[in-house]
């Protein structure tokens, strides 16, 4: 199946029933957020399945950075890496006292 | 005096490995079904995107469509979760070893039933994987009860007839802040095969809804 953007296909099931599909538009703009829920909506509305990139945003970080997780694999760091020294633990304490 | 055509070596890409390489175990699914025509585009994405097979993890839950990551690239890492639990197992693997490319397949029980408390919170987080929905609107495995994606007054082979409303999944993943979110069919596999290689391209959450109507139950 290959339908031209902007265009709707109407795809007969093995039961005989319909479903609409709907190729966003060349000039559609991913980026707009409430464009892409109000499309989404009208879809519903219509009884249509809009298809192709409906919502991009690469610019949000994603979870590895938002927790600043280093590169390295956590298994493969060594201990000596990810334990803090007995020095550290003994200056946390006082600080706490 | 004939000579022999030597047979041609087939085409391999920018890592040298032919798409023979990316594939995996033969499908059961049944005859027909639009789950193998997603799986071979995931094979060809990843093997046009130049992928590194031992680099990739594929994740998956309960269902049909969760069957289907055994079926593309075999090199790759892969865990196959409880029912719906996919998305904090592929956490916690993403956390563990952040340098794999997480791609997860499941189905609309899996994921919009079961699963949606685990999916809602991979959403938000914006956990780097690429996430399919083999959406057909109905548990395939356990003989094709309707599931939270299922039309509004679907009917099934029973005669029993939906009267829940649909969950949309792109609507909810662009409320949540999903950063990629498509929708495709699993017969369009031009569209299909750009919409898989623009998610492993992007660094976040990629959904992926792609309806994939069953050939045994019919339903959408």
């Amino acid at each position: 199946m290959d339908y031209d953007p902007g265009t709707t296909q109407d795809v007969t099931l093995h039961d005989g029933s319909h479903i609409r599909l709907r190729k966003l538009r060349e000039d559609y703009d991913a980026t707009d957020r409430m464009k892409a829920l109000g499309l989404l909506h009208e879809g519903q509305v219509k009884q249509e399945f809009l298809t192709g990139l409906i919502y991009v945003d690469p610019s949000k970080k994603d979870f590895l950075s938002l927790l600043q997780l280093p590169e390295s694999p956590l298994a493969t760091i060594p201990d000596e890496k990810v334990r803090p020294p007995r020095e550290a633990l003994d200056q946390m304490m006082e600080e706490l006292k | 005096m004939s000579s022999v055509a030597e047979p041609k070596a087939p085409p391999t890409n920018r890592r040298g490995l032919t798409v023979k390489e990316y594939g995996g175990l033969k499908s059961t699914l049944c005859v027909g079904c639009g789950h193998d025509v997603i799986t071979r585009q995931i094979t060809q994405a990843f093997y046009e995107m130049g992928v590194e097979p031992h680099r990739v993890a594929k994740m998956s839950g309960i269902g049909c469509s969760s069957k289907t990551t055994a079926y593309f690239v075999d090199k790759g890492h892969g865990f196959n979760a409880v029912h719906g639990r996919m998305p904090s197992i592929a956490t916690g693997s993403a956390l563990a070893n952040p340098n794999l490319l997480y791609i997860g397949v499941s189905g609309d029980g899996d994921t919009a039933s079961i699963g949606a408390g685990q999916f809602v919170h991979l959403l938000r987080r914006n956990l780097p994987m690429i996430y399919i929905v083999e959406n057909n609107g109905v548990y395939g495995l356990t003989k094709g009860q309707f599931s939270a994606t299922a039309d509004l007054g679907s009917r099934l082979k029973t005669g029993v007839v939906n009267d829940l409303p649909a969950m949309d999944l792109c609507a909810l993943a662009i409320e949540l802040g999903c950063g990629y979110v498509a929708r495709s069919f699993s017969g369009d596999m031009k569209q299909l095969l750009a919409l898989i290689k623009g998610a492993i391209a992007h660094r976040g959450t990629a959904l992926l809804d792609v309806i994939s109507p069953c050939v045994t139950f019919n339903n959408h």
